[in-house]
């Protein structure tokens, strides 16, 4: 346990990658050895995929405060394509801990968020997940990285508590959940951060009261301006077995079925959420359309 | 030139909506404003007007149905009372969240239960934090200019209006009301234009926009400004009645005030009583005089301050309880007047529930009550019109 009283834990990730789950986890095992914890989300529209926010505090001492931590100590970013859209430094210093879901090496994603001026810890959550679970639930990984770079708890009490939480609930996925765990913690990677780096820029100011459009309407149309393609963590594939039925195009929420003369050519990346409407309404017989994990490679 | 007619408030109110001939007009009748829209109905049916009147399931959809017809750019009208006011709940705050300039008449009456049809304040009070302009009418004769002048302030605002006045007492009794010719009403209120409507296809705009914690706190702000702006549309539309057709109303009317020791303040045809009431004590030298409030939202705090500073002691008459504290008037009464080194002792009054009369010894009971206090230097006790003694079993 670090001398501050306080630790504050910021999680950034997306809409169905368990990150309420990991968030609630070190709470749940820190309150139950009777210390202080809190765990709370940030609530929005969180369709699948949408970037969310949930936070994490311990505590040696009650805690009293129930507002969103504004400094936090530790930020854990779980999905790695947030650090290009999320203020994911916002209200940190230089002594704040940054875990990444990502492949790089740390020091290769400070000097992105910061001039590698940061201190950060990288662990290849999703490809460990992958490889244990066989589905992309970085969560538990990150648990494990987050244990090693803060001690907070013991890696045997959080592996109890996982088994506790997901022994009911799904037994088939809790050895590799338990593996994902220790190799979180095994194979995360530290980088300490650079003192004459270059400091990043501060978030641009947003709009006041006078400037907001009247009642906050909008003009029509905005919607294809925001690029929700980034909320992806599955992607359509389409087949050749497609016979052109237009089922997809009529049910998708987005309009991220491409048309050309009359026929299904592919998905808009910039729009296209992975929501996998199209797969599901896809004929039986035919089954152009697939989803498969992540959301990179989601081709025109 | 102004005729002289006799009609209800609910009468009056038809009349003056028929010289407005608004767009659209949706409405779900109730007790006591139903014959507002029967006679709309009826000038529709006998084609005097063009008004495209959507009759709907009930109050809710009523208002629903406004601020789809608002939203689109048409000049839109209602009026409702009571339960209807209270279904309608969430839907007032969405017209003046989407700053839509709908304007609704209101019969006021008392709320179930026990139920009752008769005139209180407890409808419109309920919505009294909905962001709409209530305007309170003392007789159908105000009921009729402020209909008309709201039709202006909402649009000017950008606000919804309500227009209220008491439930049979104003809006069943036969008065003598002087009304306007129909071309000055048509030309005092213009042709509506909008400044974006979903219907202006060049220049489209979603409405109803979803706003997060990062935003919300701001659109909130602005229709708090276009509030505290409405205090001088209200005033500066007021002043143009008065040059056009001779009549003024002001954000409330004083009566006696100037060299008053201690004075009511009320809201609605209580007024006519307490004045009847103010007369009768001056004869016994009592000094006393009379607020009443026209503009209740935006509340006029700053010019109510400088008009009772002088007092010694105010009883303020409430319409409506509060269970658990005191009447809504009677706390933005003692806001107002908080910031003064000295203010008046301020007292508060909860009568004419469910239509419960305040007649004239009642009136001059609250006044030499408040006299004797004063004269003692003490504060006159909150009252409430209620029987505290009983058969005696």
């Amino acid at each position: 346990m670090p001398e501050k009283q306080t630790l504050e834990i910021r999680w950034h990730g997306r809409g169905g990658q368990g990150i309420v789950t990991a968030a609630k986890m070190p709470a749940e095992v820190i309150i139950k050895q009777n210390g202080h914890a809190l765990a709370s989300q940030e609530y929005g529209p969180e369709r699948s995929g949408a970037p969310i926010k949930c936070y994490t505090t311990i505590s040696n001492t009650e805690i009293k405060m129930y507002s969103q931590p504004e400094h936090p100590d530790i930020v854990i970013v779980v999905d790695s394509t947030l650090l290009k859209t999320e203020p994911i430094l916002e209200g940190t210093n230089e002594n704040a801990i940054i875990i990444v879901n990502s492949s790089h090496e740390p020091e290769n994603i400070a000097r992105a968020i910061s001039g590698g001026k940061r201190k950060v810890w990288t662990v290849d959550a999703t490809a460990i997940a992958l490889q244990e679970l066989g589905k992309n639930f970085p969560n538990t990984t990150l648990l494990g990285a987050l244990i090693r770079a803060t001690e907070l708890v013991s890696l045997e009490n959080i592996l109890e508590k996982v088994a506790e939480g997901l022994g009911k609930k799904n037994a088939a996925l809790l050895e590799g959940n338990l593996q994902a765990v220790r190799r979180g913690y095994n194979e995360a990677r530290f980088y300490q951060g650079s003192e004459d780096a270059v400091p990043s820029t501060p978030a641009p100011p947003q709009k006041a009261w006078y400037e907001i459009e009247e009642a906050g309407t909008l003009p029509a149309g905005t919607a294809k301006k925001y690029s929700t393609g980034d909320w992806r963590i599955t992607h359509p594939v389409l087949n050749e077995q497609c016979v052109h039925c237009m089922l997809c195009w009529l049910f998708c929420p987005d309009n991220a079925i491409v048309v050309k003369n009359e026929k299904v050519i592919g998905f808009d990346p910039e729009h296209c959420k992975g929501c996998g409407i199209c797969a599901e309404v896809c004929p039986p017989k035919i089954r152009a359309i697939a989803m498969e994990e992540g959301g990179e490679p989601c081709e025109k | 030139m102004r005729k002289v007619i006799a009609a209800t408030g609910n009468q009056a109110i038809a009349i003056a909506l028929r010289q407005i001939e608004p767009d659209v007009m949706c409405a779900y009748p109730i007790t006591p404003s139903t014959q507002i829209m029967e006679t709309y109905a009826q000038y529709i049916a006998d084609g005097i007007v063009k008004t495209e009147l959507r009759l709907v399931e009930s109050e809710h959809s009523a208002m629903s149905a406004c601020i789809g017809a608002s939203a689109a750019g048409a000049r839109v009208v209602t009026a409702s009372s009571s339960q209807g006011i209270a279904l309608m709940h969430e839907i007032l705050y969405i017209a003046s969240g989407l700053r839509l300039p709908i304007v609704m008449a209101v019969a006021n009456r008392a709320l179930s239960a026990p139920i009752n049809i008769h005139g209180d304040h407890s409808d419109t009070m309920g919505s009294r934090d909905a962001g709409w302009i209530q305007l309170y009418a003392k007789n159908a004769q105000e009921a009729y200019d402020t209909i008309i002048q709201a039709i202006r302030i909402a649009e000017g605002a950008r606000l919804p209006v309500m227009v209220c006045f008491d439930g049979f007492t104003i809006s069943h009794s036969v008065q003598r009301i002087e009304i306007l010719e129909d071309a000055e009403v048509k030309d005092f209120i213009g042709v509506y234009k909008p400044e974006h409507s979903l219907l202006d296809i060049k220049r489209s705009k979603t409405f109803g926009t979803f706003a997060l914690p990062n935003f919300y706190a701001e659109i909130k702000y602005q229709q708090r400004d276009a509030m505290r702006k409405a205090l001088y549309i209200i005033k500066d539309i007021d002043t143009e009645f008065l040059n056009r057709f001779g009549t003024s109303y002001g954000l409330f009317e004083t009566y006696m005030l100037e060299d008053a020791e201690i004075a009511t303040v009320v809201i609605g045809s209580t007024a006519g009583t307490l004045k009847y009431a103010t007369d009768e004590m001056r004869k016994e030298g009592i000094r006393a005089g009379m607020l009443r409030i026209r503009a209740f939202r935006p509340f006029p705090a700053k010019d109510i301050t400088d008009t009772l500073k002088h007092l010694k002691a105010i009883m303020v008459l409430d319409r409506t309880d509060s269970p658990g504290t005191d009447g809504p008037l009677y706390q933005d009464i003692c806001s107002a007047l908080i910031d003064m080194p000295i203010h008046p002792s301020i007292s508060n009054f909860m009568y004419g529930l469910g239509g419960r009369e305040l007649a004239l010894e009642k009136a001059k009971r609250i006044y030499r009550d408040l006299a004797d206090a004063t004269r003692k230097g003490i504060k006159v006790e909150h009252g409430y019109d209620v029987r505290t003694e009983g058969v005696g079993r």
